[in-house]
């Protein structure tokens, strides 16, 4: 009822009520976007894009999904949308070469076996690393994922099976730690 | 071999979030923002009442029907079987039935009706304008003209390649205006008149309603 509330200001003009339904949502859009490309000023400008084309197109929200779930399909189109302009732009090796890496941030892991997953996420094709982003490192449920991805969820299930059987491929590689531990 | 479990362990070390720079980005989305608060993007979805597709039905089972009653009267002209019986009205299915040159007179008296039809609506329309005339009422008419047209598209008139051309331009231009959008009205009325006036419609189907080609 909140939600729909501030929904309310915003189309009546209210730029407090646009802040505060930003508030609420920018954490999860952020994230995803630094998660699928791992640069923190293109992560920014995604997340800016997908809430200006939010706000823009807010009228056109009929509350058939939750709000959460609209802008998550606003958020996944800029972010799969900029990914595509991007390659045709560098190659995908470039783009490699650009990712930052937040050591220390994280759990202790092998630096190889890092970098060797860091490839193998790298190398999956848009729609995989979508999901196996959202799914394995950002917790969304399956539900969340497909109407993200306006699609069903036994394809987001059967997309994250073969991201992780892809990832398992590229890791069992040969010369690569396997270890855990 | 790596379990789910272990690989989202992994998988969580890769391109871990830095802290979100929530003021950063408010401020450029809220300065996109100025000046287009309280506007609404127009919806293009084409917003169409219940009542007016009863409405367009309607005037398409009143075209049809229109159609078979007027075949049933042509067919009147028929000398009777028995001196002094009364004419039987025939229906579209029976229309197989008639000689075949009664049926050709009939369809190109229906063709010629049609585009009698066709003149006036398609000169009335060229002169209405989008916000000052009423136009609910042109896409029902045009809506039952098309049904004629596609009707008549299959009969012998259409053996005629002129008249199978007129045809064909008619449909299109009927399914321009039942098709018109109440968003777009001003563009998508200068595009349907530009066709009109680049092919010369209406003095054709004038000229044949007029029967100089029948």
């Amino acid at each position: 009822m909140e939600e729909r509330r501030l929904i309310s200001r915003i189309l009546a003009g209210d730029p407090a009520a646009e802040r505060q339904l930003y508030d609420t949502h920018v954490d999860r859009v952020f994230r995803l976007a630094y998660r699928m490309t791992g640069d923190a000023t293109w992560a920014e400008d995604l997340t800016q894009d997908t809430f200006i084309r939010a706000f823009d197109r807010l009228a056109g929200f009929r509350g058939e999904v939750a709000f959460a779930g609209w802008l998550h399909r606003v958020a996944t189109s800029v972010i799969l949308t900029g990914l595509r302009k991007r390659k045709r732009l560098q190659s995908v090796e470039s783009v490699r070469d650009d990712l930052e890496w937040a050591e220390g941030t994280g759990p202790a892991t092998d630096p190889d076996l890092k970098r060797s997953i860091d490839r193998a996420v790298g190398d999956l094709d848009d729609n995989h690393k979508l999901v196996f982003v959202m799914h394995d490192m950002e917790g969304y449920t399956h539900q969340e994922i497909a109407t993200a991805m306006n699609a069903p969820v036994g394809t987001i299930k059967a997309r994250l099976f073969r991201a992780r059987q892809k990832l398992r491929d590229a890791l069992n590689g040969p010369g690569l730690s396997m270890e855990m531990e | 071999m790596m379990d789910d479990k272990e690989l989202e362990k992994l998988a969580r070390t890769h391109n871990q979030p830095p802290e979100v720079p929530r003021d950063r980005m408010w401020e450029k989305i809220d300065a996109a923002r100025s000046g287009r608060r309280g506007v609404l993007e127009p919806d293009f979805t084409p917003r169409r009442s219940p009542a007016f597709r009863i409405m367009r039905i309607a005037a398409g089972v009143a075209a049809i029907l229109v159609l078979g009653v007027f075949i049933g009267r042509m067919t009147q002209w028929q000398p009777g079987p028995t001196p002094g019986a009364h004419p039987v009205p025939v229906a579209v299915h029976e229309v197989e039935a008639i000689d075949s040159d009664v049926k050709k007179d009939i369809y190109r008296l229906a063709t010629r009706d049609l585009f009698s039809r066709a003149d006036y609506l398609l000169t009335d329309f060229k002169v209405r304008s989008c916000g000052k005339d009423d136009l609910s009422e042109v896409p029902v008419w045009a809506g039952g003209m098309l049904v004629q047209t596609r009707l008549l598209m299959d009969t012998s008139v259409a053996e005629d390649v002129e008249m199978k051309n007129l045809l064909d331009e008619l449909e299109l231009v009927l399914a321009q205006i039942v098709g018109l959008s109440r968003d777009n009205c001003a563009s998508d009325m200068a595009w349907i008149r530009q066709g009109l006036q680049e092919r010369d419609t209406i003095d054709r189907l004038r000229t044949v309603s007029a029967g100089s080609e029948i």
